[in-house]
């Protein structure tokens, strides 16, 4: 199949701004499609004034700017955003729907797919051509352990959901305006049968956006040597990070947790104490720039992703090494 | 009475994956582009071990239910429903058939609903928020769509507040958010549900004697040639272990302080603290 690709973005905002993913899909989305006039376009799926974001896509060069306002659109529900997004699929009529993987997304491309009738794959990390010019999609399953790559079919789209890879921010590569083509999302009697109760508000600064991420597992021994790693994150200006074990003993706070199904962070620097490093916990951490690990079994995972290693008791190193960054830090 | 259906899948340890695929032990059937199971143990995909632990906390909350355990395929499923049975679930159904070989998550959750219809429909659904092997999460919602209910998903509590309404607390990124939904309705766990239960010795001993019901595609009316369009429409054409040769630099010395300064000094050239 060597037909035109076009792609369609499902652009998903994060509190008054494109969600970064965002990015990330419009990146892979202008590689699959050449850089062609026209090849890739998004939707807006929002309550009145989502609109506004159109603005942040014609700045890395997206035109065409599907946008479905309604207010039953204001909650992030799957079930409403993906019949808005299914009406811009069918006048936009690509050949590949990209979602990022968002809190939303992850349930969002499922949906969408089902009503569609379209296929669907998870997790992709990049989007290809072979030979036959037919639509590749990497994904890693088993934690990252394993890499897969699907073929997908064009006709109907088939829907991919993409994950965050690179700590990427928005690049502008165009000053112009773009188009808007507004959508009837069609929820003139739609009722939402999902009613919110109450939601954590974010709070603080986000591990996602760290430079340093020091992170705490299974080796530091107990719940209270967890202070350790948040007072070295501190000292070295990051943020505290836990594998997913320490979180399910509740050693560290769920938001802490890095990983597959935790956060994923890019941080200059990434510090596992007392981690394995299982394949889970790897595809949330393993592009920081610089990685070091601090476990007592020398053949442990991580250390073939560490570029420096230490062996010794964590509890016995932390100490030493948050003296050694306060000294550091009084003299810078 | 609250109808509960599971649905639950079999995977390979996926522990016992990792540990194989760090160790370059892990192989690849390049005829079904899928790893070789031989010696790894398969189970219960752990976050629907934790789905039948909701149903069962549901149970102990004096919700008057019966629980459906539903799975489709596997090598050892009897394992999968002696465990349900053994820790309280009232029936379960295998599904199996020639034509479910190469279906996609698309293809089995069209196979789930066409199940869950064929019994009548159920007011809870409750799944794992994906399976432990492809990482996908895909089945829960795509019931919900196929079956036009909501999906409630990475949920680490249910309860029923009301005839026909659920409270659920999701695990999300910022912390928790609790709704209520209407039932019926789709509700995926997380981990964050806790650990499950063990079935009691006795109960395991009991649970020897009960077997699921096998239903094929034929039973539960649907077509065959709609399971293997989904396999077309997703291939999975390649798979590999990528490779990683550790470069780790180790430091060492004569005292933790020793070591400390050296990894501060390091770390401070690459400009990183
Ligand atoms: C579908 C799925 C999703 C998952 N998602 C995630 C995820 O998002 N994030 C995540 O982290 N995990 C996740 N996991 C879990 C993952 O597989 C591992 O179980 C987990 O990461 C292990 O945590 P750990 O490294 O802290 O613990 P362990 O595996 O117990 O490792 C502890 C390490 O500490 C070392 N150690 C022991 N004593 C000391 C000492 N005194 N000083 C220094 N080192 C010491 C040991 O040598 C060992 O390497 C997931 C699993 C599944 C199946
Ligand atoms: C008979 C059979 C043959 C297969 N052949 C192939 C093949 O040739 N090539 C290939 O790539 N893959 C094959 N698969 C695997 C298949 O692609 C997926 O594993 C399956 O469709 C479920 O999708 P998932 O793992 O993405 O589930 P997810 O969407 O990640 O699962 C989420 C939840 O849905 C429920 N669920 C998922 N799968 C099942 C199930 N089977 N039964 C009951 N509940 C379930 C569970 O509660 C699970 O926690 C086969 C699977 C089966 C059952």
């Amino acid at each position: 199949m060597t037909a035109k690709k076009s792609v369609l973005i499902v652009a998903q905002d994060d509190g008054g701004r494109l969600d970064p993913v965002v990015f990330d899909t419009v990146t892979a989305a202008k590689r699959l499609t050449g850089g062609a006039q026209g090849g890739v376009a998004a939707v807006l799926t929002g309550p009145p004034g989502t609109q506004a974001l159109a603005e942040e896509l014609w700045a890395t060069g997206v035109a065409d700017v599907y946008v479905a306002e309604h207010a039953a659109l204001a909650e992030p529900r799957a079930d409403s955003h993906a019949r808005a997004v299914a009406v811009a699929v069918r006048q936009a009529r690509p050949s590949l729907v990209l979602v990022g993987q968002t809190l939303l997304g992850r349930d969002l491309a499922p949906y969408l797919a089902a009503r569609m009738d379209a296929g669907v794959i998870m997790n992709a990390t990049e989007l290809r051509l072979d030979a036959s010019g037919a639509t590749e999609v990497v994904c890693p399953i088993y934690g990252g352990g394993v890499q897969a790559v699907y073929r997908v079919s064009e006709s109907p789209p088939s829907v991919v959901g993409f994950q965050r890879t690179v700590k990427s921010t928005a690049e502008r590569v165009s000053h112009s305006r773009g188009r808007v083509i507004p959508v009837d999302p069609g929820l003139g009697g739609f009722k939402d049968k999902v009613k919110l109760v109450e939601r954590s508000a974010r709070s603080g600064p986000r591990l996602e956006e760290a430079n340093v991420v020091v992170s705490g597992g299974m080796g530091l021994g107990e719940a209270k040597n967890y202070r350790y790693i948040e007072e070295l994150a501190e000292v070295l200006g990051g943020l505290p990070g836990a594998s997913r074990a320490i979180c399910d003993l509740g050693w560290a706070a769920r938001a802490r947790q890095v990983g597959l199904t935790g956060t994923r962070v890019f941080p200059n620097l990434y510090m596992a104490v007392g981690i394995a490093g299982a394949s889970q916990h790897l595809a949330g951490m393993s592009t920081s720039k610089v990685i070091v690990a601090v476990n007592t079994d020398t053949k442990a995972p991580i250390f073939k992703y560490a570029r420096y290693g230490v062996t010794l008791d964590c509890v016995e190193f932390l100490p030493a090494f948050i003296a050694e960054c306060r000294k550091l830090k009084s003299h810078s | 009475m609250v109808k509960i259906a599971v649905l639950a899948k079999e995977v390979p340890d996926s522990d016992i994956v990792d540990a194989f695929a760090f160790a370059g032990r892990l192989q690849i059937d390049p005829a079904t582009k899928t790893i070789r199971r031989e010696n790894i143990a398969v189970g219960m995909n752990s976050y629907d071990a934790q789905a039948v632990e909701a149903a069962m906390r549901l149970r102990d909350a004096g919700v008057d239910c019966t629980i459906q355990v539903l799975s489709v395929g596997g090598i050892a499923p009897q394992a999968l429903f002696q465990r349900s049975f053994a820790l309280g679930a009232d029936e379960g159904y295998h599904l199996v058939d020639n034509s479910f070989a190469g279906v996609d998550s698309m293809g089995c959750a069209h196979i789930l609903a066409a199940a869950i219809r064929h019994l009548g429909g159920a007011d809870l659904i409750l799944c794992g928020r994906q399976g432990t092997d492809y990482d996908q999460g895909v089945v829960g919602p795509t019931v919900a769509a196929l079956l036009d209910i909501p999906c409630v998903s990475i949920a680490k509590d249910v309860r029923l507040v009301s005839p026909g309404i659920a409270r659920v607390v999701r695990a999300i990124p910022d912390g928790e958010e609790t709704v209520d939904v209407e039932l019926p309705a789709v509700v995926t766990i997380s981990n964050e549900l806790g650990v499950p239960r063990y079935p009691t010795a006795m109960a395991a001993f009991a649970a020897r004697r009960k077997k699921p019901v096998t239903l094929s595609a034929a039973d539960i009316g649907l077509d065959a040639a709609r399971v293997a369009l989904s396999g077309e429409r997703v291939r999975r054409v390649e798979i590999d272990i990528p490779k990683r040769e550790g470069t780790c630099q180790f430091l060492e010395g004569n005292s933790a302080s020793d070591v400390a300064a050296k990894l501060a000094q390091a770390l401070s050239k690459e400009s990183v603290i």
